[in-house]
């Protein structure tokens, strides 16, 4: 299993060589305007300028696979309420409408999200939260749980597998499934504060870091371009030009 | 402020850890909101979910500003992954700001009833995802049927825009607040107690 | 002499949630020592890095303690943390919460950004550290995706890049396989050869052989004895298991392939030709294999050779890609086998669910009356424990209380 990770994440390497940092805090104003342009947006074809927008800002920081990714999930979404809904029963109208609908309109902020996280690592947030001077009191919970999302997902399978090799009733299930999520968190609370502290992160010194973030050309014309096609794209939106 | 008062670093992470599980629990509830009948009462669900973690920090950390970096953290993810309006950020923010100002209160010495107290002010904070149903009225209809979503979504929607639902989505923080809070405690006096843990 | 002090504890006794955990212990550690603390699982030796390493009192909340710890001089009760961090580093025992970023080469810089230390001196001490522990292969990574010998190389690393004058490591070989025991040996070895005083609690004890100075025998709470190296590595393996103490010596295995083409009805378990596919990737294959009942059997091999996908496999968390499993001469598919083969797992936490341990063997042996369950705890030297909840237990006895429950099953 490790074997198999561990050559996902070669293969990860070779990917991320190729892959252009966004700044991250670059990468939040991008997402920023995403949002404005999914809450202000009106009519539905709107999204997709930006969308295929955001597309080719994430080729252009090299997650071609992320692109395509997102490019057939649009056309998905649009194939299925174009030709599938009206002909389908309401309660898949229903639930699957919502879903369709909303997942439509968080595409441009999923893509920024993807983008922001791919091209970064955990450590360049920390330093971009840092440089914009948050107070530790934040950046340390913030990084905290960003490391614990995927210890969540690991401990979800572990419990989920000691409950296979006996016979539980439901109650019994959400009981042995809480209360062992719950216990590894606090001990994983108690164990990675006692590794944190005594490695001094309680320093009240100005905390450096080994690597460099730098707002380079490249962010603010990334950031300028996301801006301009949201006024167009909203402008257009506002005067029903489509 | 008291230098014990202040958060130290195993505070903060023990913060990080438990805002996690939180935010995963309450996205369940979120995600279980795509059936429109749990949308409606979102703020109850939230909190029969996420009463375990939110006691949990409460009783790992009694200090101020626990639970205000805790909402902070659970908006921002939510920004980031774009769920979030701007309804549903100023409930959220009065909510965090009003249940440490209760814990405030009780000079962080939590009992079951500050705790539940508290929770539910906390709980209130998600109202702001279902509210625009009976506060925008119409217009909020006309809305999302603009943005492309189905007439019969629209239609089961609307069967909901009545005061006896709105008055349900209000008190279901309430219930779901205490009931989430009593099964917190059954489970910490049969478990978490005996295994040393709180 | 007086100089030379570098580690003074006097007279510490500690409690914890009114449980009395150290009696007046008092221990003094020269400069450039490795000392050992040893004893039976829950003993208080983990209790003892922690007066050295400040966590005591500093973190532990709910404790009392009286006498006081001295290092290089500070009394370490009036210290704060952060102060103590740069010259005290540890290491211990869970390698999977020791780490705070996702990717090793952050992890590596933690302890150096903290101090507040510039970038180029940061970057020269991470070469420095990588170069001399010998981890090229460890950098670059995702932390996630690192084996738990892998991690804890990896903590000791990131430990040893702050360049601390003690080193307190608190089991760190609980978690490890041969290999990565092997290269932790090397690192330890490398620290003694600069000088650094190191205290290790352990249970391990061979790989340690070689470089202990001192040993200290610790038993329910008090310092029973202080061995010399020579004295401690003449214990015979009787005078070890009384002491409720592993082998100081390296253990040779040999086996014999005894019963490789043995005929296949007289086992009770029978593994044919077995095959296990998980990812879409073959892990094991042409397993076969049988065994009598009242055998143990012990699976060896490297890390990541497929000996859990196997035991995964046969209690029923895999299913088999190839071949079959039979038991008593009856093929058992997947889903039987969940429910008449038992594991206890690495981390056994994940499978305590009941309120105390008595109640956890009850849960699963259905029908089976009060008495044999009592046996099963005696058996396992858990009797005394019977009402404490299950994860209130030490480590050792967590596994037991899993296998006590196994076993009433």
């Amino acid at each position: 299993m490790e074997k198999i990770m561990d050559r996902e994440l070669q293969s990860l390497k070779k990917e991320n060589k190729y892959k252009k940092s966004l700044d991250p805090r670059a990468g939040i104003i991008i997402l920023l305007i995403s949002n404005v342009v999914v809450f202000m947006q009106k009519a539905a074809m709107v999204g997709t300028i930006y969308v295929i927008f955001m597309g080719i800002l994430l080729l252009v920081y090299g997650c071609p696979k992320s692109c395509i990714k997102f490019y057939i999930v649009l056309l998905g979404m649009i194939a299925v309420q174009r030709y599938i809904f009206p002909y389908a029963p309401s309660w898949i109208v229903i639930l699957f409408g919502i879903f369709t609908n909303y997942g439509r309109r968080m595409l441009p902020c999923l893509m920024a999200g993807i983008m922001l996280i791919k091209t970064n690592t955990m450590h360049r947030f920390i330093l971009a939260m840092r440089k914009m001077r948050w107070t530790e009191s934040l950046v340390i919970p913030v990084a905290v749980a960003i490391r614990y999302f995927p210890a969540i997902r690991e401990e979800w399978q572990h419990v989920h597998e000691a409950m296979k090799l006996r016979k539980l009733s439901v109650a019994e299930k959400l009981e042995g499934c809480l209360v062992p999520m719950m216990l590894s968190a606090t001990t994983t609370a108690e164990e990675l504060a006692q590794a944190a502290v005594t490695r001094g992160i309680e320093n009240p010194v100005r905390k450096t870091s080994y690597e460099e973030i730098k707002i380079e050309w490249m962010d603010i014309v990334s950031v300028g371009l996301s801006l301009m096609v949201a006024i167009i794209v909203l402008v257009i939106d506002n005067r029903g030009l489509l | 402020m008291k230098q014990e008062m202040k958060l130290t670093g195993k505070d903060l992470i023990n913060i990080g850890i438990y805002t996690a599980i939180l935010f995963v629990l309450n996205f369940v509830a979120m995600f279980a909101g795509i059936v429109p009948f749990l949308w409606t009462i979102l703020p109850g669900t939230a909190a029969l979910l996420t009463a375990i973690p939110f006691a949990m920090m409460n009783l790992k950390v009694k200090k101020p500003g626990a639970i205000l970096i805790m909402g902070a953290i659970v908006a921002l993810i939510y920004f980031v992954t774009g769920q979030f309006t701007v309804l549903l950020l100023i409930t959220f923010v009065v909510a965090c700001i009003a249940s440490e100002a209760i814990r405030f209160a009780f000079h962080y010495k939590d009992t079951f009833v500050t705790m539940t107290v508290s929770f539910i002010a906390f709980s209130f904070g998600m109202i702001g995802s279902p509210l625009p149903i009976w506060c925008y009225g119409e217009s909020f209809f006309t809305q999302i049927a603009e943005n492309g979503m189905t007439k019969e979504y629209i239609d089961t929607l609307r069967g909901f825009a009545t005061t006896e639902n709105l008055i349900l989505m209000l008190i279901s923080p309430i219930i779901g607040g205490i009931l989430g809070m009593l099964i917190a405690k059954v489970l910490f006096k049969k478990h978490f107690k005996n295994a040393g843990v709180v | 002499m007086e100089n030379s002090k570098c580690i003074e504890i006097k007279d510490v006794s500690f409690s914890y949630l009114d449980r009395q955990i150290l009696h007046n212990i008092s221990l003094e550690v020269r400069k450039g020592e490795c000392i050992l603390l040893c004893g039976k699982s829950g003993c208080g030796k983990t209790s003892i890095t922690k007066l050295i390493n400040g966590l005591i009192p500093h973190f532990i909340e709910g404790s009392h303690i009286e006498g006081q710890v001295f290092v290089e001089g500070d009394l370490i009760a009036q210290k704060k943390m952060y102060m103590i961090a740069e010259k005290i580093g540890s290491v211990f025992q869970n390698p999977k919460s020791q780490f705070f970023y996702l990717d090793s080469d952050s992890e590596l810089a933690f302890a150096l950004e903290n101090r507040g230390i510039d970038s180029d001196s940061m970057k020269k001490k991470i070469d420095e550290t990588i170069k001399s522990l010998h981890i090229e292969d460890l950098i670059h990574r995702n932390v996630f995706s690192m084996s738990g010998g892998e991690k804890q190389l990896l903590a000791f690393a990131s430990v040893y890049a702050g360049n601390p004058d003690i080193y307190v490591l608190d089991e760190p070989s609980a978690n490890l396989d041969s290999n990565a025991m092997e290269r932790l040996k090397e690192q330890i070895r490398l620290i003694c050869a600069q000088g650094k005083t190191v205290i290790i609690a352990e249970h391990r004890l061979a790989y340690l052989s070689e470089l202990l100075d001192r040993a200290v025998y610790i038993e329910e709470g008090r310092i029973k004895r202080v061995y010399s190296r020579e004295q401690f590595m003449s214990l015979s393996e009787k005078e070890l298991a009384l002491m409720g103490l592993r082998t100081t010596k390296k253990v040779v295995s040999t086996i014999k392939q005894e019963r490789t083409d043995k005929k296949q009805d007289d086992c009770d378990l029978l593994v044919d030709n077995l095959a296990v596919d998980r990812g879409g990737k073959r892990i094991i294959s042409n397993i076969s294999f049988g065994v009598k009942a009242g055998e143990i059997v012990g699976i060896m091999g490297k890390n990541g050779v497929g000996k859990s996908t196997l035991l995964r496999c046969l209690c029923g968390l895999e299913s088999e890609a190839e071949g079959q499993i039979f038991l008593n001469g009856k093929r058992i598919k997947k889903k039987a086998r969940q429910k008449q083969i038992y594991m206890v797992m690495q981390d056994v936490n994940h499978q305590l669910f009941g309120e105390t341990v008595l109640d956890e063997c009850e849960m699963l042996s259905d029908g089976e009356n009060a008495e044999e369950i009592i046996k099963v705890l005696k058996q396992f030297d858990l009797l005394d424990m019977k009402n404490r909840h299950p994860l209130s237990l030490s480590g050792g006895a967590k596994t037991a209380t899993g296998f006590s429950r196994g076993y009433s099953r």
